[in-house]
């Protein structure tokens, strides 16, 4: 029985792992680790303004489209520009947007006849690229191989997880009512210009059951 | 894998509203010379069975003042059949045939597939690429006015008629012949939005025999 469980255990973790393109994150011992130096060290380590060009592939019903996406962001005035292309050099839209709106200016029709796109897209970039260290209040927990920061953030807690070599943040994960809405992953942090960049993110949003993987091409500066 | 929805034909028919666009083009009264001048250049670009090609694709956004470069291959065997391998900076294949248009990319590591029987919209599509890389230009003479800007090399100049819908889109479409008039050296398609897309052909070669893996969209996994 015993053997049987360890079997499923594995099983369970290997096909869990099977989706993700990218290196997980390595367990480096955290104990020691002062949770602000952390914080203070990723933020002074991560870069303000970029330019950046991704694959990115949205994940919807089991159905995917992937595409280029060209996005500069400027993350201390919480601005971003993004302009997503298809693997034949065709735009599907264009973005442009601050920490309160987003202007779209240029979007596919097939893209915009579904939902409100705009806002939905302007949102997840926010969740990526801003808010990537927690405010001087959180909340710290210390565990064995990573150091959680808790604060509540509008209607729920978002929660930012620092781990793996660099102690480079790892997670954002959004809460409501005790259950995670979206989360967003970062691996593997690659270093330019003395400031480093995750070479891989993954957005997950379980409200509305998306996801989108993102891969670093190129940094522009 | 068979699917006929968003995520297959929305990457593909963004890219052939550029070409469908580009699907007429009528000279301006005073310009008969062009007319045979086309006509010429038709009877030269056409005369090939198979051709294979490089090309650069450089795609300007005027939002970025920057461009993105996308580089691969292009296959084309008469009648019908077109293949399109994008290798940087990701790997993406289309292959049409009078039958199907299938497509794979890396990162999502799928084969997609529509027939086109019952697609007159993707029929269409397959004509009107024939008709650009084959060079039967003087049945593109509907909707555009022509000119000529360089007489050697040539290099002809479209622009929308008033009454063109394509004029919402496009500003002008420039192409440009290699020295010998055997084929083209580059497309530029200039949009209302500022954004343009140069493709420029590098190492074109005729009627060199053309493998069958060249037309599958899998072979480089």
């Amino acid at each position: 029985m015993k053997r049987l469980l360890i079997i499923l255990i594995l099983f369970v973790c290997l096909t869990s792992c099977a989706g993700i393109p990218f290196q997980k994150t390595s367990n480096v011992p955290m104990e020691s680790a002062d949770p602000w130096t952390l914080v203070e060290e990723f933020r002074d380590r991560s870069p303000e303004n970029f330019m950046l060009i991704n694959s990115i592939v949205f994940d919807y019903s089991g159905n995917k489209l992937s595409a280029l996406g060209y996005i500069k962001v400027d993350a201390k005035e919480k601005t971003f520009t993004v302009v997503c292309i298809n693997p034949m050099g065709v735009k599907l839209f264009e973005l442009a947007g601050d920490k309160d709106r987003i202007d779209s200016h240029f979007a596919m029709e097939q893209f915009t006849k579904k939902g409100n796109f705009t806002a939905t897209v302007g949102e997840d970039i926010r969740r990526v690229y801003f808010d990537l260290t927690p405010s001087a209040s959180a909340e710290v927990k210390k565990k064995k191989y990573k150091v959680i920061f808790d604060e509540p953030l509008g209607a729920g807690v978002v929660e930012y997880i620092f781990a793996g070599a660099g102690g480079h943040l790892v997670e954002k994960n959004y809460y409501e009512d005790n259950r995670l809405n979206w989360r967003v992953s970062y691996y593997e942090y690659r270093q330019k210009d003395g400031k480093i960049y995750p070479s891989g993110i993954i957005l997950d949003n379980y409200k509305y059951g998306y996801g989108l993987t993102i891969k670093l091409k190129e940094i522009k500066g | 894998m068979k699917v006929n929805n968003i995520f297959i034909t929305l990457p593909l028919l963004s890219f052939f509203l550029l070409v469908l666009c580009a699907s007429g083009l009528t000279a301006a009264d005073d310009a008969a010379e062009i007319t045979a001048m086309l006509r010429k250049l038709g009877e030269n670009v056409s005369a090939f069975k198979s051709l294979k090609t490089d090309f650069i694709q450089e795609k300007d956004l005027a939002i970025f003042q920057s461009k993105i470069v996308m580089k691969g291959r292009i296959y084309l065997q008469k009648p019908g059949r077109i293949a399109w391998h994008v290798d940087e900076p990701v790997r993406y294949s289309v292959v049409i045939t009078d039958k199907s248009i299938r497509q794979w990319d890396e990162d999502t590591d799928r084969v997609q597939e529509i027939a086109l029987s019952g697609n007159p919209v993707f029929q269409n599509v397959l004509n009107q690429l024939t008709v650009w890389f084959s060079g039967d230009y003087i049945s593109l003479l509907k909707d555009y006015d022509v000119r000529v800007l360089k007489k050697s090399p040539l290099v002809f100049e479209f622009t929308p008629k008033a009454n063109n819908a394509a004029g919402k889109i496009i500003k002008n479409i420039t192409i440009g012949l290699r020295e010998d008039e055997r084929y083209l050296k580059q497309i530029r398609i200039l949009e209302v939005s500022g954004d343009s897309t140069t493709i420029i052909f590098n190492d074109t070669i005729f009627d060199a025999p053309i493998e069958g893996p060249d037309f599958e969209v899998k072979r480089r996994v």
